[in-house]
């Protein structure tokens, strides 16, 4: 499988109508590279995900996925089903078991197959014992899992994670950080969060976002753990 | 919305546009004109007496009311179809205008009802759609004071403005057929608006004038403010000065 | 802005409803949480019209259509309220629109789970008032009347729902925007339950069924065609 480019141009979003969250932002994001986004809190890393899906249309700018915006219509449909998110949402029924929501997803992405993609992205995860739990009754951990399964069920080819490490303990990250090293291979990923540790062991491209603007972009090969870590805690220093 | 490019030469100091110096003046003219052809130059009404004269007052800014909210409503529709701000600032000021001139409107009716039907209020037709003209518009500026400013609420309150503005035929439709249908205690309707003398038309078409530029002049004023507002905001935001 | 015809991907928008309705149905049949609470705050304001209007039976026809519709709409209120809030609570909504699906898909659904809840709610109340007041609800026109009026109700009220879900003090601003744009249905359907209790002919009540008819095509109308632009963000 070929992973998926991403490019956006002079994106700019706000919410409020004086405040940009994000604004003029260029990216381009090559096939199959592993993106890590760093910033503190309100930096606007979350907002760029949630572009990025095509859950938030841009003010600003444009963002496309191998050249096609999420919206256009019938192609943008298309993309968007090419593209898996994990939140720090679950995002996830909790009257419902584990496999209703993820046939719910399954059949809104129309997979053919559903069964055995099922089974498989709960393997992937460790979870196909609490099949048929209701979501509600499971741990964080164990959810945050499920949303892992759900996001990965119509195979993405590029996959966006947004601080998926919340809430979970040292174990469920270990096992967390093992899946994005070793079950998303040939995938474009991109992921944000506030674990630098686990951020540059799974990522090849190294950004960090403040103030809505992209103040750092480096490729892992271009530095090393120790001096990016370094500029890191320089820049976050540097905020109020 | 265009970028402020800040630049070493000093901006244009703010002048007030051709267009906002000419309504200012006119409406004052006509205004002036308006009131003292309402108050004097009409002759005195032969059964109501002074009373009538609210009617200058009454029916012009009804009249405005409705105007300023087939304003929104077109403007809705222009943010929805090219989701340029501009759209949503002339909606929003003319939602502001409209309940001002309404109540105004209905306030007025109030007072000269009392004299003449012996009650404040009647729900007939005319008068329950006014107020729920009068409803729909104060919901859709609670709506957008509560969810902020902000493109979500430009379009939340684009669908409101399109919505509430085709319900209000509805509503007098319905409420007419409910009279019709329900017998109700009937009031007096006085049909003074048809036989009335000369005089008395001309000073009402000279207020409905004066009312509509006063209008136009209102909402020119408050959505060059908005602009000025909105490009200072940008600017700060863009200098990071929140 | 891609503009939907009516007429695009037609059965994947039958199929992506019905999907997105199954899900309602069976998280509220799980939960028990709306229908529940809608049925008992409509008893419990019959109990206080009872006493309030002093019912008896020189009085109760006259007033029946307008207890009826009144207790109606306040409690669907809460159910409409509930159905979006509950959707914000884990963002599930977020996740339904993260898989390509047309939004009219989840107005269809979000509308026909609406209509079937206050369908429920209708009925019940009908044989309250039945029970309580004693009055004769058993009557052609009726049968007409009561289910347009929900589905008028159902199809205006989802959107204004899916408006307020993510603002504050949402429960009391969602009836303040809706009830204005309710009171031509309220009209309508109180009138023509009024005029379908006294046994009138057709044409005497045809006026208010066709506007029934026309307030929510209309309002369907509208809300398909619009209820992208209050779900996008």
């Amino acid at each position: 499988m070929d992973g998926t480019n991403l490019t956006a141009i002079n994106l700019g979003k706000k919410f409020h109508q004086h405040q940009f969250v994000l604004r003029h932002l260029d990216l381009h994001v090559k096939p199959n590279q592993r993106v890590g986004i760093f910033g503190p809190n309100g930096a606007g890393k979350t907002t760029l995900l949630k572009l990025m899906t095509g859950l938030f249309r841009p003010t600003e700018g444009t963002i496309e996925i191998d050249g096609i915006s999420p919206f256009s219509g019938a192609e943008g449909a298309r993309i968007r089903s090419s593209l898996g998110f994990v939140s720090h949402q679950t995002y996830l029924y909790n009257e419902m078991t584990v496999l209703e929501n993820l046939d719910l997803h399954g059949k809104l992405h129309g997979i053919k197959e559903r069964r055995t993609r099922i089974i498989t992205s709960l393997e992937n995860v460790g979870m196909t014992d609490h099949m048929n739990r209701p979501v509600g009754q499971l741990s964080r951990g164990m959810q945050q899992r499920i949303a892992l399964a759900r996001s990965t069920l119509h195979e993405p080819e590029l996959i966006v994670f947004d601080e998926p490490d919340t809430g979970l303990d040292d174990f469920a990250r270990e096992k967390l950080q093992g899946f994005m090293q070793t079950g998303l291979s040939e995938r474009t990923m991109i992921i944000t969060t506030h674990n630098l540790e686990l951020g540059m062991a799974v990522t090849d491209r190294w950004i960090i976002l403040l103030n809505g603007v992209i103040a750092y972009d480096i490729d892992s090969v271009a530095t090393t753990n120790e001096d990016f870590s370094y500029t890191y805690k320089q820049i976050m220093s540097s905020t109020p | 919305m265009k970028d402020l490019t800040i630049n070493s030469t000093p901006q244009k100091q703010y002048r007030p546009g051709t267009s906002l110096v000419i309504t200012a003046i006119a409406s004052t003219v006509a205004l002036s004109v308006g009131f003292y052809m309402a108050l004097i130059y009409a002759p005195e009404e032969a059964l109501q007496g002074g009373a009538q004269r609210i009617f200058y007052l009454h029916v012009p800014a009804l009249w405005v009311g409705a105007l300023a909210f087939l304003v929104v409503f077109i403007s809705s529709l222009g943010y929805l179809f090219s989701r340029n701000t501009i759209w949503d600032i002339i909606a929003r000021s003319s939602a502001e205008m409209g309940v001002i001139f309404l109540t105004l409107g209905i306030v007025a009716g109030a007072i000269w009802a009392r004299p003449i039907w012996g009650i404040w209020y009647s729900f007939d037709p005319r008068g329950t759609t006014t107020l729920v003209l009068w409803l729909t518009y104060v919901s859709y500026i609670m709506l957008r004071s509560i969810v902020g400013s902000g493109p979500r609420t430009s379009r939340l309150s684009a669908f409101l403005g399109i919505v509430g503005f085709i319900n209000v035929p509805l509503v007098f439709m319905a409420t007419r057929w409910w009279r019709t249908l329900h017998p109700a205690p009937t009031i007096v309707t006085s049909d003074s608006e048809s036989g009335m003398p000369q005089e008395m038309f001309l000073a009402f078409l000279v207020c409905l004038g004066a009312f509509t530029i006063f209008y136009a002049f209102l909402m020119i004023y408050r959505v060059q403010l908005e602009q000025i507002v909105e490009r200072v905001q940008t600017a700060r935001s863009t200098l990071g000065l929140f | 802005m891609k503009k939907r015809a009516f007429g695009k991907d037609l059965p994947g928008l039958i199929q992506q409803t019905w999907l997105l309705l199954k899900k309602d149905a069976l998280v509220e049949l799980r939960s028990k949480e709306s229908i529940p609470l809608m049925i008992v705050f409509c008893i419990v304001s019959l109990v206080i019209f009872n006493f309030t209007f002093d019912l008896r039976t020189s009085n109760v026809t006259l007033l029946a259509p307008g207890i009826l519709w009144v207790s109606f709409i306040f409690s669907g209120l809460l159910g409409l309220g509930r159905s979006f809030t509950r959707e914000t609570e884990r963002e599930t909504l977020a996740g339904i629109r993260l898989a390509p699906v047309d939004p009219a898909a989840i107005y269809l659904s979000k509308m026909l789970a609406c209509f079937f809840s206050v369908t429920i709610l209708q009925l019940l109340l009908t044989f309250l008032m039945v029970v309580f007041f004693d009055v004769n609800l058993a009557k052609p026109f009726v049968a007409v009347a009561l289910p347009l009026g929900s589905l008028g109700f159902a199809a205006i009220g989802t959107p204004f729902a899916a408006m307020t879900m993510n603002t504050r003090a949402r429960e009391a601003l969602l009836p303040v925007l809706l009830l204005p744009v309710l009171l031509p249905l309220v009209l309508a359907v109180v009138s023509s339950t009024a005029l379908a209790m006294d046994n009138v002919e057709w044409n005497e009540i045809s006026l208010w069924i066709h506007f029934l008819i026309g307030y929510d095509v209309l309002f369907l109308t509208i809300s398909f065609l619009g209820f992208q632009i209050i779900v996008e963000e």
